[in-house]
């Protein structure tokens, strides 16, 4: 361990520890531009200048590729430092265009905040600002601002070593300088989404975002992604006042995706919260019906068949949904309760596991039997069932499957082949309406947050309706809430013992089984 | 008559050739050296000789060389820095054009002691002529087993000499840069530490050394320490290549002692001013060493007395300017050069060499205003002295505080009338 004072604090730090790393322990934010947890270090920005006063001769140096050495003394805020960081931001804003007020980046810019904080207030720079290209389609959803940009690197950076697409690149000498593409060839990475999120100014942004809203009227809904295995942590921004999602960016969390997100999982949800194919009305007989009697018709359809049910449930659904499902329809004789797997790609080595559902270890911790499409193609079409109880838009029906049912019953937010010759419908909401858990592939349970409201106020929480159906069924009262369902299956079930909402918290927790994947 | 060793063969005809100079000693001292000597006792020699770095720095060689880790294993490297990117510089040519194989005997000597196998020239671009002159003297040098594996019959002793040619960047003459070019990367400076001593060329302990001063070594092992150090100066021991350019009659490069004065170089091996006009100023050592008056005229050309007039040796690139010359319109020129070169990595030094440029372009249009020459020292102020990872911002800060300190007239001319006067004859 290593001992050293930082603005006359001691502080004790693993030897390797940067002295800004150090600062940030104590709760002392030095600001930076090009330096990045999960990037090469490369010093370049300046902006992290601190002033050594030991050991050796007093000089400012910068904190972020600097080693805690014994006895080393560190002041952030002596005069020569904030000189240094004053004089840097000075520097930066010769030329940067101050369009602020027209800006995606302003109100969480690095830029703009360390001017407020470090920065002379006013400019000596009087001359012309220097004129340059202010929209560069790179590809990937990627729209470039040269003016904005201060050449931290930082996307350059990512691209190459996280993304492991080298495709950005600087150009140009000194203050001509600019990120580019190589020889205008679009960027293709599945990553890109990110480097809008790391830019420390307004340089990179999202074609998806530009100029949609302000930052400042967003609230971020910690969730997680549904689209594959892993579950990356994410933020929901939505303004609350528009019931509209604006962005998804990654939320840290270093037993899943660190720092970063894929594109799908950044872009899909804007695609899905879009409304369109969505269920808004409950039907019995392709006929509009209310909630309570389509509940009711499915009930009795439930109730009255002929010893020879087949339940799809899904990956998609949460660990809560899976467990009502398996208590309503466990009990009932001749039930035959199966999901299909995900449907499966390559892992693409950074975060994506190849399986595209948030939740197949929930399916198997409640038992289900996991079927490939192909199979459960075969079980619909086979003549051995007299209903179908469908809870997942996923999946398709072909002309023999309908002929070989005697009634369909369809459960999920989207609208499919299934939902248009159900006898009875009852749409559901969204992940991201919901509360619930999921488990990734690491066996983490970890929560998604309801951040948006259904889009008509008659739809009901799937949860809500199984509880409805059970209550029918089974003449039998069960919690509708997340929670309490949570709390219930945790003292049935030996993998979630010990674990409640409380302990999974923002960022998940492990199940403690043997991991892996 | 001074003694010389680093231009003492470049009058012969062919002097480029091995076959022609073999006769006059060449690697002769090398060929003693590997076989009599341990790369320790070399590494020793070139420390107690007080050999200094000719690229510009000054630091001392053998210093230089004792930082790299004993113990290492695993390959390390020379690299030899003929880049030759400052302007006012000429003399690494010399040697490349005229004397290879003087260039590569001390290649040799150097691989030796700092126990390397492989040396990269990176070699400035525009130098084709000195690139194809070296490619034939390396090709040469194998052939005559002087490169290659055993050399001189030793056994297990492999030196290997590749050629790298720049692609025009002023910023790839500065040793990390240069290392990150050679590497494949764009040419920005590394930030120190680790030094390249400890992690160098593809991250092994690397020595980079001046075309000059490797030239150096052949001398100081023939003729030994102390014959060395009788010449120049006490703390700048040695001959400097003199590059001498500007208003002189008689321009080139001068093989003289260290301590030799502006004056001397330019009245008595220039054979003088130009035309008619005086002296008004010069740059020591380069461009990056600033703009002296007239009046300095009596220094000796070494680091101490030129560190003592607010100056640097830099690489002996003497510049020569008489009355026709406005020193705003110089410095102006300047600006433009190191606005264009510098990397741009680092904002104090992307936005101080710009900032800088454009103030002075402005003045000269004349429309300058009261503040600028406060601004220009502030500008500095801000971006020189360690605040950035290589020194560059302080390759044009000097240049603008010397301008500003011995010909500030001229520049409050410039603002308050709009032009300046000089004394040249229209």
């Amino acid at each position: 361990m290593i001992k050293l004072k930082i603005n006359g604090q001691e502080v004790e730090v693993e030897k390797g520890t940067t002295v800004l790393q150090a600062a940030a322990l104590i709760g002392i934010e030095i600001p930076h531009f090009c330096y990045h947890p999960a990037l090469k270090k490369v010093g370049s920005c300046r902006m992290c200048q601190v002033e050594f006063t030991a050991p050796g001769r007093p000089y400012v140096g910068i904190s972020c590729r600097t080693d805690v050495v014994d006895g080393m003394v560190v002041e952030t805020h002596s005069e020569a430092a904030i000189n240094a960081r004053k004089a840097t931001l000075e520097f930066l804003l010769t030329n940067h265009p101050l369009d602020c007020p027209i800006c995606d980046k302003a109100g969480e810019c690095p830029l703009q905040n360390y001017t407020f904080i470090h920065g002379p207030s006013t400019s000596r720079y009087d001359d012309p600002r220097r004129k340059y290209f202010k929209r560069k389609h790179l590809g990937g959803h990627i729209i470039y601002d040269a003016e904005r940009c201060i050449l931290c690197t930082r996307c350059v950076r990512f691209m190459a070593d996280y993304a492991k697409a080298p495709q950005l690149l600087v150009e140009g000498r000194g203050d001509s300088s600019v990120i580019n593409i190589f020889a205008d060839r679009a960027l293709d990475s599945n990553y890109t989404g990110n480097v809008a999120d790391i830019c420390p100014v307004g340089a990179l942004t999202l074609e998806e975002f530009r100029f949609k809203v302000r930052t400042w009227y967003l609230d971020p809904i910690p969730s997680v992604c549904p689209y594959c295995s892993r579950g990356c942590n994410i933020n929901l921004e939505v303004r609350k006042s528009h019931n509209r999602l604006f962005r998804v960016r990654p939320r840290e969390n270093w037993d899943v995706n660190g720092y970063f997100i894929c594109n799908e999982g950044r872009f899909r949800p804007l695609e899905a919260t879009d409304g369109k194919n969505r269920l808004l009305e409950c039907t019995v007989n392709n006929q509009k019906s209310s909630y309570l009697s389509a509940v009711q018709k499915a009930a009795e359809l439930i109730k009255g068949h002929d010893g020879k049910l087949l339940v799809v449930a899904s990956s998609r659904r949460t660990v809560e949904e899976l467990y009502l499902i398996t208590k309503l329809f466990k009990s009932i004789p001749g039930v035959r309760l199966v999901a299909a797997a995900p449907d499966t790609e390559a892992p693409d080595g950074i975060l994506r596991t190849g399986a595209n559902a948030p939740n197949e270890r929930g399916l198997l911790a409640f038992g289900y039997e996991v079927l490939s499409l192909e199979a459960l193609g075969e079980v619909m079409a086979g003549k051995e069932t007299d209903g179908l109880v469908m809870l997942d838009a996923s999946i398709n029906l072909d002309e023999r499957m309908r002929e070989s049912f005697r009634f369909i019953l369809f459960m999920d937010y989207i609208a499919t082949g299934v939902s248009e010759i159900a006898d009875v419908v009852i749409p559901g909401l969204a992940w991201f309406e919901k509360e619930g858990t999921f488990i990734n592939v690491n066996h983490r349970i970890q929560r998604i947050r309801k951040a948006l409201k259904p889009p008509a106020p008659t739809l009901k929480d799937d949860l809500y309706t199984f509880a409805e159906l059970y209550r029918r069924i089974h003449d039998q009262e069960l919690p509708q809430t997340a929670m309490e369902l949570f709390d219930a299956l945790a003292e049935e079930y030996a993998d979630f013992k010990g674990i409640d909402y409380k302990t999974i918290g923002t960022c998940g927790a492990s199940l403690s089984r043997e991991g892996g994947e | 008559m001074t003694e010389i060793y680093l231009t003492h063969r470049i009058s012969l005809e062919g002097s480029e050739k091995l076959e022609v100079i073999r006769d006059y000693g060449a690697y002769a001292t090398a060929e003693q050296v590997i076989k009599s000597l341990e790369p320790d006792q070399v590494i020793e020699l070139v420390k107690a000789s007080g050999l200094r770095g000719r690229g510009g720095a000054g630091f001392p060689t053998g210093v230089k060389w004792g930082f790299m880790p004993k113990g290492h294993q695993g390959p390390r490297y020379l690299g030899v820095n003929a880049d030759e990117g400052e302007p006012g510089t000429c003399k690494d040519r010399i040697i490349m054009e005229q004397d290879p194989h003087l260039l590569i005997e001390g290649i040799v000597i150097a691989c030796f002691a700092i126990r390397a196998e492989h040396a990269y020239i990176y070699i400035r671009g525009e130098y084709l002529k000195s690139y194809r002159v070296l490619a034939d003297a390396i090709a040469e040098a194998e052939e005559a087993g002087v490169l290659g594996d055993d050399v001189f019959g030793c056994r297990g002793l492999s030196i290997r000499v590749h050629l790298h040619r720049g692609a025009g960047a002023y910023i790839c003459g500065e040793e990390t840069s240069l290392m990150e070019s050679l590497e494949g990367r764009r040419g920005h400076p590394r930030p120190k530490p680790p030094f390249p001593a400890i992690a160098g060329l593809w991250g092994m302990p690397t020595a980079i050394n001046n075309v000059e001063t490797i030239a150096n070594l052949p001398a100081i092992l023939d003729k030994g320490v102390e014959w060395y150090r009788s010449l120049g100066t006490k703390n700048s021991p040695g001959n400097l290549l003199f590059g001498v350019s500007g208003h002189v009659l008689n321009p080139g490069v001068f093989e003289l002692p260290m301590g030799t004065t502006v004056k001397e170089l330019i009245y008595e091996h220039c054979n003088g001013m130009r035309g008619d006009l005086p002296l008004k100023s010069f740059c020591p050592g380069g461009s990056s060493t600033g703009f002296l008056p007239a009046s300095a005229v009596d220094t000796p050309m070494d680091h101490d007395s030129l560190m003592g007039v607010g100056s640097m040796l830099g690489t002996g690139g003497l510049i020569v300017m008489d009355e026709s010359v406005k020193i705003p319109e110089a410095l102006e020129v300047l600006a433009a050069f190191y606005h264009h070169e510098t990397c741009g990595q680092c904002p104090p030094c992307r936005e101080s060499c710009a900032w800088c440029h454009v103030i002075l372009k402005r003045m000269l249009s004349g429309k300058g205003k009261p503040k600028d020459l406060e601004m220009l020292q502030e500008i500095f102020n801000m971006s020189c002295g360690g605040k950035t990872i290589c020194v560059f911002p302080d390759a044009l800060g000097v240049p603008v505080r010397t301008a500003l300190k011995h010909f500030r007239e001229e520049f409050e001319a410039l603002i308050n009338k709009g032009s300046v006067k000089t004394n040249a004859v229209a």
